[in-house]
């Protein structure tokens, strides 16, 4: 489904200084497959997303979406940032609709589907709140709604809950297998903690620090569906062993 | 029950903060009549060169009976607004450019800042020498004055809109007429609004100093006539007519401000 091939990127900071941030990155994702990338920080994960989403061209290498390669920016991906990133003119049901409207589908239309949408993320009866109304939790929230609207098939999560309270987080790491169990897409997240990806993941690449790539593939057995407290089980104390020792690696 | 209680408490709270917000402006502007006429009491000056606020009211009746007041009044208003419109809309656009391009920034800043460097005073005599002593010389000379700072605003505004707003509208393929009206306009009108809050009462500075180089009309140019003939009731009808102008106009876009950011208020 989606296939990163040997992707490498190197920002020029400037005339004489470039920094490496990716090299030769391979990565294969199957059809609703879910897929988590763990790394230190720095080691270009937020690079990678961006390359895949096609908001950034890459170096070197390509990625290939559905055999087909990306060139730019497509309706074929959702993609969830790190802060919510909604615009607090706009209500939670103008937020949502904004996909929509920019692709010029008609008012009825894309308000029914928010509408469904945002009661599918547990926010019915706040479609007329401003984002400055929401906590934090409900923001996020309303950003992935508002990524599902175009039915991406794949889901690109930006650390999406890393700003926020560790038991907003649990909450909504469930809900999001709950609507990816609904809604079957693939989805590839990066996230800072090990716990969550090895509570929502197939499979977790792990990133070596920078110049980053694809140092190990760990796959996550865990049966679905899964609750939270399955973090507590031996084997998932197992995983989170493997994929900590997978982050701190050979290099030292 | 208890939702009603509390509504009705808000609302009363409401309504004593209404009356307050109009009571103590009034009994401000009472007490500042009556220390001006006290002044004149006590230093009993001359009218020609302290009038009271009895005879200032007398006087006013007397030229807005007549029609003087409300043709100068006219005359200032338009060149006003015209002079805050067409300002506003060439820093607006001017703004947006330089924004937008660093190469047009570089080769407009200097230009910029010259037009700046020299005081508005200095220029009016040469755009009344070359566009009449009319309208169009105030209101060029108006815009010119609003030009600044609505400039300097624009591009700050349009430079604050945040980085990942402009991922985000680009991973949902927005067009750039999209990303324009959709991200950038509504995005920097918060900034946009305090330059028109500027620009607003330095129009009419710009219009009366227009009318004060040379003019045939105008409230600048009743104020300079009546100063020139010891008519001291006429140049403070004239002040007050100016800042009664002032204030409306700043309350207009004070309204208007509270429209378009509404969504920065938001009512539980």
């Amino acid at each position: 489904m989606l296939t990163v091939d040997h992707v490498s990127h190197v920002y020029q900071v400037a005339s004489d200084h470039a920094v490496e941030a990716l090299r030769s990155v391979r990565l294969a994702v199957r059809e609703n497959e879910f897929v988590c990338l763990v790394g230190p920080s720095g080691c270009g994960k937020s690079t990678l997303l961006r390359i895949i989403s096609g908001l950034l061209a890459p170096t070197r290498g390509q990625v290939v979406i559905n055999r087909e390669v990306v060139s730019g920016p497509h309706p074929n991906v959702g993609q969830v940032f790190q802060n919510a990133n909604l615009m607090p003119w706009r209500t939670v049901l103008e937020n949502v609709t904004l996909p929509l409207e920019l692709a010029g589908i008609s008012r009825d239309q894309r308000e029914e589907a928010a509408h469904r949408m945002i009661r599918l993320v547990g926010l019915h009866g706040f479609a007329n709140r401003l984002p400055a109304q929401l906590s934090g939790g409900m923001a996020q929230r309303v950003a992935i709604a508002r990524a599902l609207m175009q039915s991406p098939d794949l889901l690109l999560l930006d650390e999406p809950f890393g700003a926020l309270d560790a038991l907003t987080r649990e909450t909504l790491g469930e809900e999001l297998l709950r609507i990816w169990r609904l809604r079957s897409s693939t989805v590839l997240m990066v996230t800072h903690s090990i716990s969550e990806a090895v509570l929502l993941a197939d499979r977790i690449a792990v990133m070596s620090p920078r110049p980053g790539h694809i140092r190990e593939i760990v796959m996550v057995d865990l049966p679905r569906p899964r609750s939270l407290d399955m973090i507590h089980t031996r084997r998932a104390g197992e995983l989170t062993r493997a994929v900590r020792a997978a982050i701190r690696g050979e290099d030292q | 029950m208890a939702l009603t209680a509390n509504q009705q408490r808000v609302s009363r709270r409401r309504s004593t903060w209404h009356i307050s917000r109009v009571a103590w402006p009034i009994a401000a502007f009472v007490i500042f009549l009556l220390a001006w006429e006290a002044l004149i009491r006590i230093g009993d000056y001359p009218a020609f060169i302290l009038p009271g606020p009895v005879a200032v009211a007398q006087k006013f009746v007397r030229v807005f009976a007549d029609g003087t007041l409300l043709r100068h009044t006219g005359v200032t208003f338009i060149e006003v607004t015209g002079g805050l419109a067409s300002g506003f809309t060439l820093a607006t656009v001017t703004g947006y450019a330089i924004a937008k391009s660093p190469t047009l920034e570089r080769i407009l800043t200097p230009y910029i800042v010259a037009s700046q460097a020299v005081p508005v005073v200095a220029i009016a005599p040469l755009l009344i020498i070359w566009f009449g002593t009319g309208i169009t010389s105030k209101i060029l000379i108006s815009a010119l004055i609003v030009f600044f700072p609505v400039l300097v605003t624009t591009i700050t505004g349009v430079r604050s809109v945040p980085q990942e707003l402009y991922d985000l509208m680009r991973s949902m393929q927005a067009t750039p007429w999209q990303i324009f009206t959709r991200l950038e306009v509504p995005a920097s009108m918060p900034v946009l609004m305090a330059g028109l809050k500027v620009g607003a009462t330095l129009s009419v500075i710009g219009a009366v100093v227009g009318e004060f180089t040379g003019a045939d009309a105008g409230l600048g140019f009743m104020i300079n006539l009546a100063d020139g003939l010891f008519d001291t009731a006429r140049v403070f009808v004239g002040v007050f007519t100016l800042i009664a102008m002032a204030l409306l106009l700043y309350g207009a876009v004070a309204l208007l401000e509270r429209r378009v950011l509404a969504w920065q208020r938001p009512t539980d």
